[in-house]
């Protein structure tokens, strides 16, 4: 479904982000990423902190585009424009993060366990790309949203 | 779900296979040898079908060929409701064909395998093999828009799932004493990873 149909069905609405917010929500994104890291938290909770590092890095990209979620389902539509907004390229990471959504919800709400060291190892690693990739795209789409410290 | 729908297990999985295989034909004893189902009881529920319309019957010698009927007039219906119930694991089988070679066994657990599942249910699927959660996704993301039904997708490396099992860890714990519907290997290739 294209952002605009998602617009139209009120998914998704006008937004004017700040520099401030989107130094906010990185901040988020590394003190999520630096939790994650934790190696005595359950696997569980690193996966699901990876993850919302990576949620907010889709946010800011969505914010810097000029829009925000509203109502349900609002990590789905953040992962479901990505590629709209970030380019093709970013289909593979949208579909991946997609399938992580599914996890973090049934890790959240519904089993415990259910995730693998591995899952953690990948989810962090792709998070951690996620963040150089969306600088270097703030940089050269949206730079005047970047403040001196994430230059 | 399609089994309380149609009010007959067996009449749910033949419907399921011969859906899901509309190319092809079949006689009594080759569904009979797919489905380890009773060959009478089996007979009698592709007559009921055929008498309804969904099957055709076509007699050749002595053998009489069954299959899904496309003139049928809900025949894009059923086939859609047996893809996304009882068909389920042939599509995701499929849908993770390119990768098998380095899954050593992968299997739907939960709602599913205890056919416990609803419209809404998610479909939980666990993998062991030398593969990432990423090319999971990317191989499952035709099934997933297929079947519309969210996937929980968990992939283990060998080692880390033979020392979880050995540990005693509760979720694989739980998965190894649940009912599981195989898509790649089989109980025997679980057991050997189990220990």
């Amino acid at each position: 479904m294209p952002l605009k149909d998602l617009l139209a069905e009120g998914r998704l609405r006008s937004h004017k982000t700040s520099i401030q917010e989107v130094a906010d929500l990185l901040r988020v994104v590394d003190r999520d990423l630096a939790d994650a890291g934790i190696l005595r938290l359950s696997a569980d909770r690193r996966f699901a902190t990876a993850y919302n590092a990576a949620l907010q890095l889709a946010t800011i990209a969505l914010h810097a585009t000029g829009y925000r979620c509203a109502g349900a389902a609002h990590h789905w539509a953040t992962f479901h424009v990505l590629s709209e907004i970030m380019g093709t390229q970013a289909q593979a990471r949208a579909d991946y993060l997609e399938s992580c959504r599914t996890k973090r919800n049934m890790t959240d709400y519904d089993r415990a366990g259910a995730i693998s060291n591995q899952e953690v190892d990948e989810i962090l690693a792709e998070a951690r790309a996620f963040r150089n990739d969306l600088l270097r795209w703030l940089t050269r789409h949206h730079p005047v949203l970047l403040s001196k410290e994430n230059r | 779900m399609i089994e309380r729908l149609f009010g007959s297990k067996l009449r749910a999985r033949l419907l399921g296979w011969l859906m899901t295989h509309p190319q092809e034909r079949y006689f009594v004893r080759q569904l009979t040898a797919i489905l380890h189902e009773d060959s009478t009881n089996v007979s009698r529920e592709l007559a009921r079908l055929a008498s309804m319309g969904l099957l055709t019957c076509r007699q050749e010698g002595r053998q009489k060929y069954y299959q899904a009927n496309r003139r049928c007039s809900v025949f894009e219906e059923m086939r859609g409701l047996a893809v996304k119930t009882i068909g389920l694991g042939d599509v995701l089988r499929a849908a993770l064909e390119p990768i098998a070679g380095r899954i050593r066994v992968a299997f739907l657990f939960g709602s599913f395998a205890k056919r416990q599942d609803t419209a809404d249910s998610d479909v939980d699927l666990l993998a062991v093999g030398e593969v990432g959660s990423a090319e999971m996704a990317k191989a499952l993301r035709p099934a997933r828009a297929k079947l519309s039904r969210e996937i929980n997708v968990t992939v283990y490396p060998p080692r880390e799932f033979s020392a979880k099992a050995k540990a005693g860890h509760h979720f694989i714990t739980q998965v190894l004493k649940g009912d599981r519907i195989y898509l790649v290997g089989s109980d025997d290739a679980l057991k050997r990873l189990a220990g």
